[in-house]
């Protein structure tokens, strides 16, 4: 349909979802209220019916289901409790999905998400199946006669009712109609006696109607035409060539005197007289049949496909499948970026060109598998409102939970990943983070504290933060435990930034009273882990009194990274480009080869790592004189890494190390080049932590110590 | 002589959506926001045919199309119901207040078009 | 022969009355003319109501005209199949 009517459609739908978390997120209220609970089910009826005008199956079916669980609760089968809320909450924002996906193509609404949620409504469901079967019956009943044979000759009873007219229906109008399908060619009025009588009531009606008819059209397509007026109606329609049979068929169903009048008005169109007649007429029906059956097949099959159609907009696949798929593309970029070479190192022109639009497709071939593995954050996200209540009740606190950004997409098995570390973080928020109410109000701010829930895309990473306005990390009091435990020593100068990451570290806890929530057992430690396994990162901002921001750097997918190729004592090692902020050549000054040193970058003191040195290779001398220093980030910290050559940019494929390197915390994995040599991929926050820990040991008390550190620890610190 | 239909839904895409297929296919239309809306509607315009939703705010479709039929002027005209499938026993009473034409949501315009015409031609 | 020029609109809403007033006429009179042309919009109803007219001035002896039927009327009778029944026979045909 048009614009215009769709925009229409998304506003309202918009707004009606929007309504619907409203009585949601007040279910106490909702609960019995018919009223509320009848606006709750007409939210999803309406978009329902809406969706539909504009054929959009997905929005249509999917909100079905769920109004069929609003039905069940409108109508007291069910219960509003919190798990129901739940379910709902996420119905609503997979809806909104599809909605927000009308308009904004980037948006893709998550099938899993659709699957997980349809399986949860069907529980509900599962006690209205067996409650009213008729829906199914009527199905069955209605079947038999929507045949789908197709013929060019019909006889047509239109048994009309007494009260027809009075219901406003005009036999005439579905004459006209049915002339869309065909022709008329004889009618005969059977108009009742009792028109003639003294009792004649001008507003009944006493017409009723045989037809022949000729139209290349089904049966079900004409009783369609008579849909409004067959239940008070006996409407009778066959091919011609089958209507002695049809008529036989109906003695049963019809009363005697009606079926004379019909099987008398048909014989005067056409149909051959009763077989106890003419018994030469059974042959006719015979020869007859196999023409129909094979037409019949035919209009069948075609039926069936058309509906299918309508069906497969989604398709399950295996995730193995679409892994192995991923591994081969990954494959393909490698061979890709091969050929590529391979075709400059030739020079010649066709060649590169051809070449070029080949690394063309396959990085829109990538870009397509991998879309198909990027799910929407929202899947997370989705279980958070209802944690909130939970964890909000039980500690007594009125919080708010505020989502957005639903949509950021990542690749899925993040996703599935993000779930407990999240949930931990939330839960750390509501406990610690937001004060008790009594402690709002003093602090003179809102009585229910906020927590917000936000994802987006940044410069190839997916930023996910969790935030809420409660007391705000105190640093004096996370020092002071840090130096309880142990953890740094009391004379340490720490940057804020490194105060707040000590609350990752295992065993830190700030709550001074534990609760049942979070703090115990589980600390922010494994969170960072987590984090860390998805090469991730993780930082923490605050304000004492304002709120605490904790944000989650990951990467979009971890198949494949933009890598940038350096050479360190005649290997290759692979940074994922994401963390290279620039490159620069290195100094003459600093070429001397030293473990500790640093670099003067624009009035910025850069700590250097010696890739060599740290790994502990033999390096040329050769090589050194043309020094280069890649600027790495992560984790807000930058570090200058010493290499020998660069070598550019190449898209890498991960392959995880073999269980025996899994220790070595400074190698993320490898990938093979396109010359089909081996790279370590360095990791990168693993590097920078490093250094920081080194130069944190240089500028403390014990320098020996640190020396020793460094020296021993390269590999596995 | 261009006939009439009153279209009666709380959703306005809904009526948008429809009301346009069905301007575009001759015919003239009015509309309502709910049954409340509608009875005021019928104020001795004359209607050949109401199409109404049957779950509104204020006043449900049932209930409107029973005070319909109540009034001289509307008594016979015919009534399309837009039901869902699940509504069976709203649908008996429908059927009751003089409801025959039914059409299942979510349907396309084309559909209700349809309906429209086989029981009124533009 | 009382003569009588129906309404614009012949339906279902005005049915009982036209039959009511026909029912006298042809009750009282001694023939009735029909004349249906100002007729704009019609229905089955109507088209039974003159089968009824019809039949009545049968079985009273009354001579029926049903003068200058419009287009719209005409096609309507004759898709039902009754031009036969109402237009042929006797009286006035069809002027279109």
């Amino acid at each position: 349909m048009d614009d215009e009517g769709l925009q229409a459609f998304i506003d309202e739908a918009n707004e009606l979802l929007q309504q619907m978390e409203h009585i949601l997120l007040d279910a106490e209220n909702a609960q019995g209220n018919s009223e509320l609970l009848n606006a709750l089910f007409r939210t999803m009826h309406t978009i329902k019916g809406s969706a539909g005008l504009f054929a959009l199956d997905d929005v249509v079916k999917f909100t079905h289901e769920v109004e069929n669980v609003l039905d069940l609760l409108r109508n007291g089968s069910i219960q509003l409790n919190e798990a129901l809320v739940s379910v709902m909450l996420r119905c609503r924002d997979y809806v909104q999905s599809m909605v927000d996906a009308l308009s904004n193509a980037a948006i893709i609404p998550s099938p899993e998400a659709r699957a997980t949620l349809l399986a949860d409504l069907q529980q509900y469901q599962v006690a209205k199946t067996m409650a009213t079967p008729t829906v199914q019956a009527k199905a069955l009943d209605v079947a038999p006669l929507l045949s789908v044979e197709t013929a060019s000759s019909w006889l047509i009873f239109l048994g009309f009712g007494p009260d027809l007219l009075r219901h406003g229906l005009d036999p005439a109008s579905f004459l006209r109609f049915l002339t869309r399908q065909g022709q008329i060619e004889q009618v005969l009025p059977l108009i009742d006696t009792r028109l003639s009588t003294s009792d004649f009531d001008p507003e009944q009606n006493y017409l009723q109607f045989a037809l022949r008819f000729a139209g290349d059209t089904t049966a079900a397509a004409l009783q369609d035409v008579f849909e409004f007026v067959r239940e008070d109606s006996l409407i009778l329609i066959t091919p011609l060539a089958e209507a002695r049979d049809f008529l036989q068929q109906q003695t049963e169903q019809i009363p005697h005197e009606i079926w004379e009048k019909i099987n008398a008005a048909w014989v005067e169109l056409g149909l051959a007289p009763l077989p106890s007649e003419k018994i030469a007429a059974v042959d006719s029906p015979v020869v007859a049949h196999p023409a129909l059956e094979t037409s019949s097949l035919a209009g069948g099959a075609k039926k069936v496909k058309t509906e299918k159609a309508g069906e497969a907009t989604f398709l399950r696949v295996e995730t193995e499948k679409l892994d192995s798929l991923i591994n081969l593309v990954g494959e393909l970029v490698i061979s890709g970026a091969a050929g590529n070479l391979l075709a400059s190192q030739n020079g010649a022109m066709a060649l590169q060109e051809w070449s070029l639009s080949m690394s063309n497709l396959i990085e829109q071939i990538r870009a397509g598998v991998l879309s198909m593995r990027m799910a929407q954050i929202g899947e997370v996200f989705q279980r958070f409102p209802r944690v909130v209540r939970d964890v909000a009740k039980e500690l007594d606190k009125d919080i708010h939970l505020e989502i957005t950004g639903a949509e950021t997409e990542l690749d899925k098995s993040m996703i599935e990943k993000l779930s407990d570390p999240l949930m931990h973080i939330v839960r750390n928020a509501i406990d610690h983070g937001i004060e008790s109410k009594d402690a709002r109000i003093k602090a003179g701010k809102p009585i229910h504290g906020t927590v917000y829930l936000n994802a987006y895309h940044e410069s190839g990473s997916v930023m996910i933060e969790v935030s809420d306005d409660g007391a705000g990390l105190r640093r004096d009091k996370i020092l002071a435990k840090a130096v309880e435990r142990g953890l740094v020593s009391a004379e340490a100068q720490l940057s804020e930034q490194e105060i707040y990451s000590l609350i990752f570290e295992p065993g830190f806890s700030t709550a001074e009273q534990v609760t049942n929530l979070s703090g115990r057992g589980v600390g922010m430690d494994v969170v960072k882990r987590s984090i860390d396994a998805l090469r991730g990162h993780v930082m923490v901002d605050s304000d004492v009194g304002v709120g605490t921001v904790l944000r989650i750097r990951l990467p979009l997918t971890l198949a494949i990274i933009d890598g940038f190729l350096v050479r360190s004592s005649n290997a290759t090692y692979v940074v994922p480009l994401e963390s290279v902020i620039e490159c620069i050549e290195l100094p003459d000054e600093l070429k001397i080869d030293g473990s500790l040193d640093h670099l003067n970058l624009r009035g910025e003191i850069l700590p250097l790592l010696r890739l060599s040195h740290f790994l502990e290779l033999e390096s040329s001398d050769q090589a050194i004189e043309r020094a280069n220093v890649v600027v790495i980030r992560a984790n807000e910290r930058k570090v200058g890494l010493v290499v020998d050559a660069l070598l550019g940019e190449f898209q890498t494929v991960i392959k995880p190390l073999g269980t025996l390197f899994q220790h070595l915390k400074a190698i993320g994995g490898s990938t093979i080049l396109g010359n089909g040599q081996v790279a370590l991929i360095l990791d990168v926050s693993e590097l920078v932590q490093h250094v920081t820990l080194r130069d944190a040991e240089i500028f403390s008390f014990n320098h020996e110590l640190a020396t020793r550190s460094a020296m021993h620890s390269h590999l596995a610190f | 002589m261009a006939k009439t239909i009153l279209i009666v839904d709380d959703s306005s895409s809904m009526r948008q959506t429809v009301g346009m297929a069905l301007k575009k296919a001759g015919y003239e239309v009015v509309d309502a926001c709910d049954g409340r809306d509608a009875l005021t509607k019928l104020d001795g315009r004359k209607y050949n045919l109401i199409i109404s939703d049957v779950n509104m705010p204020n006043m449900d479709g049932i209930s409107f199309v029973k005070a319909a039929k109540l009034l001289a002027n509307y008594r016979f005209t015919p009534v399309i119901m837009l039901t869902t499938e699940s509504g069976e026993a709203l649908k008996n009473e429908g059927r009751a207040a003089g409801v025959k034409a039914w059409v299942v949501k979510p349907f396309q315009p084309a559909q209700m078009l349809e309906a429209v015409q086989k029981l009124i031609l533009p | 022969m009382t003569e009588l020029i129906l309404d614009d609109e012949q339906t279902i809403y005005q049915v009982r009355d036209t039959y009511l007033q026909l029912k006298s006429i042809m009750n009282e009179s001694k023939g009735l003319s029909l004349s249906l042309s100002q007729i704009q919009e019609c229905d089955c109803t109507f088209v039974q109501l003159l089968l009824w007219v019809k039949h009545e001035a049968e079985r009273q002896q009354l001579p029926l005209q049903l003068l200058q039927p419009p287009t719209a009327l005409v096609e309507l009778v004759s898709l039902l199949g009754l031009s036969d029944a109402l237009f042929a026979s006797n009286q006035e045909m069809p002027n279109g």
